[in-house]
């Protein structure tokens, strides 16, 4: 071989062993290498592990109960719940459309004024429901069953579908230890939404390239890290960052299960105001399924401390659910009122927002942003990595 | 005897009985000291439980009132704001009397990262004696 190949071939040999090159063209060896301060790095690894530790609902006697898991999967699916006999769980909650309806206000046998929540996560929640009227998943599972305007359904058409039908007569009796023809219609409807509830738990959402990005960020694995596309890389630097969203929007679930006014409007209509969680307090201390009354399975496990401490002040007037945001890409549209149909609105509403509409006498917690194109695509792509891929039918 | 008798009035410290009986033993067990109002006829020390407070969990506190020149306070409440946000708790927190000199509090429960300012509001004859504590959560 002559000198000067040599040469070019020793040159190459040195080119290639010198780098280890990332997908983004650049080793990332220290935090520094990434698009993140370290301190927006230890912001971000707040937001897992993911998935949580199994919580059992220590108020349900059949929650983790795998034969109440199928009696609650049966009854979610079965439209005689309903005073029609058309109208299931599942009308509203489908599993197709991300445990929810896809349209802008649920429907029962009316129209009603809220946006149907997804059951991605449910289980592990401080409140259920957009103004939290109730203080856990089964009391929340009785409400549509006996309201008029969803399913409309009694006590006593619960009990008489739990005893006639054969299955789900023996389900209940594998999964209550009793027979459902010795039990009263009301017990029969606790027993049943306890049942739902024991289903609507196994209802989660499994890993995410967000998850996957910060459990190498935790581990300090920074050239996995860099494998996280860099647009959501700048768009979760907005989040914890200027963005100030992870002051509601916390934890591995992102949501701190509490409540606040995020700037839409609350009128329902003409002449209409929805009060949310103000009136969601109040139902729930009224409600004789919340934690403090008779149905609760285990008040020493599960002490309702909350329901008794939750303070009803004006301020919680105009205040809906602060949503968790895994699996957002299947839930739209947004908001207590699905009155935002994609994520680029949401993101517009937040940066854009309308400091007059914030019901509050307090410095509003939330200001306009003012992004740029750029960051609100930034950050649409970083709340699209909260959300598994959802296979194509 | 009258000088025997003499230095135990003395020791009694101006007619509230013995010191041990009249005020509690403060250290660092009862907690950390809250900042108090000048015209404060107490000082006041809380002990959070945990002492690491958790993020938008339960957590309680005891407040224990260490030096006195007037009576006990009859009462208390405690409230706590974000000063950046000036909005509270969503809960109140249940407050009962441990021993003459402290009190239990629980269930306190602050639901967002950044500073809280804890407010102990003490009451002597109606009369309202404001001590804060601050606590910043990540």
């Amino acid at each position: 071989m002559k000198s000067a190949t040599r040469v070019w071939v020793l040159a190459a040999l040195v080119f290639v062993t010198m780098g280890d090159w990332a997908s983004n063209g650049r080793a990332a060896e220290t935090s520094s290498e990434l698009l993140l301060r370290d301190d927006e790095i230890a912001r971000i690894i707040r937001h897992g592990p993911w998935p949580p530790p199994r919580r059992v609902d220590a108020s349900n006697r059949v929650s983790g109960n795998m034969s109440a898991a199928e009696l609650g999967e049966l009854l979610f699916f079965d439209p005689r719940l309903s005073a029609n006999r058309q109208i299931a769980c599942s009308t509203c909650h489908d599993p197709k459309l991300g445990w929810t309806d896809g349209k802008a206000r649920a429907g029962g046998l009316e129209r009603l004024d809220r946006n149907t929540q997804s059951l991605f996560n449910v289980s592990g929640n401080r409140w259920f429901g957009l103004d939290g009227r109730n203080d856990t998943l089964w009391a929340h599972s009785i409400g549509p069953m006996l309201d008029s305007r969803e399913m409309g359904a009694t006590p006593d058409l619960v009990a008489k579908i739990l005893r006639e039908d054969q299955i789900l007569n023996e389900l209940y009796q594998t999964a209550f230890g009793v027979s459902a023809n010795d039990r009263d219609p009301l017990d029969l409807l606790v027993d049943a939404a306890k049942s739902l509830a024991a289903f609507q738990e196994t209802i989660t959402t499994g890993r995410t390239s967000f998850d996957i990005f910060r459990d190498a960020l935790e581990r300090e694995d920074y050239k996995a890290a860099n494998d996280y596309p860099e647009s959501a890389q700048r768009g979760a630097a907005l989040f914890v960052g200027r963005g100030r969203c992870n002051l509601c929007h916390i934890g591995a679930r992102f949501t701190n299960d509490e409540f606040d006014d995020a700037g839409v409007p609350y009128f329902t209509g003409p002449g209409g105001v929805d009060p949310g969680r103000f009136e969601g307090i109040r139902q729930l201390r009224a409600s004789p399924y919340n934690l403090l009354g008779r149905h609760n399975d285990s008040p020493e496990n599960a002490s309702g401390w909350a329901t008794a401490q939750v303070a009803q002040t004006h301020r919680t007037f105009g205040q809906f659910k602060v949503p968790s945001l895994r699996q957002l890409v299947q839930t739209a549209p947004y908001m207590h009122d699905g009155s935002l149909k994609t994520l680029q609105e949401v993101v517009d509403h937040y940066s854009n927002i309308d400091l007059d509409r914030i019901h509050s006498d307090a410095t509003p917690l939330l200001a306009p942003l003012n992004l740029t194109e750029q960051e609100r695509a930034d950050l649409v792509e970083f709340l699209k990595s909260l959300s598994t891929p959802v296979e194509a039918d | 005897m009258k000088r025997f008798l003499l230095l135990l009035v003395l020791l009694g410290g101006g007619g509230y009985g013995f010191p041990a009986l009249a005020e509690a033993k403060c250290d660092s067990k009862t907690g950390l000291p809250m900042s108090l109002p000048p015209d404060a006829p107490w000082s006041m020390q809380i002990r959070l439980e945990p002492s690491q407070v958790p993020l938008n969990a339960p957590f309680d506190a005891r407040v224990t009132i260490c030096s006195r020149s007037g009576d006990l306070p009859d009462r208390i409440t405690v409230d706590a704001t974000m000063p950046a946000h000036k909005h509270g708790m969503n809960y109140e927190p249940e407050i009962s009397r441990a021993d003459r000199h402290s009190f239990e509090v629980k269930n306190l429960l602050f639901h967002m990262p950044g500073v809280w300012r804890l407010v102990v509001t003490a009451f002597e004859n109606n009369e309202p004696h404001r001590f804060i504590y601050e606590v910043t959560l990540q």
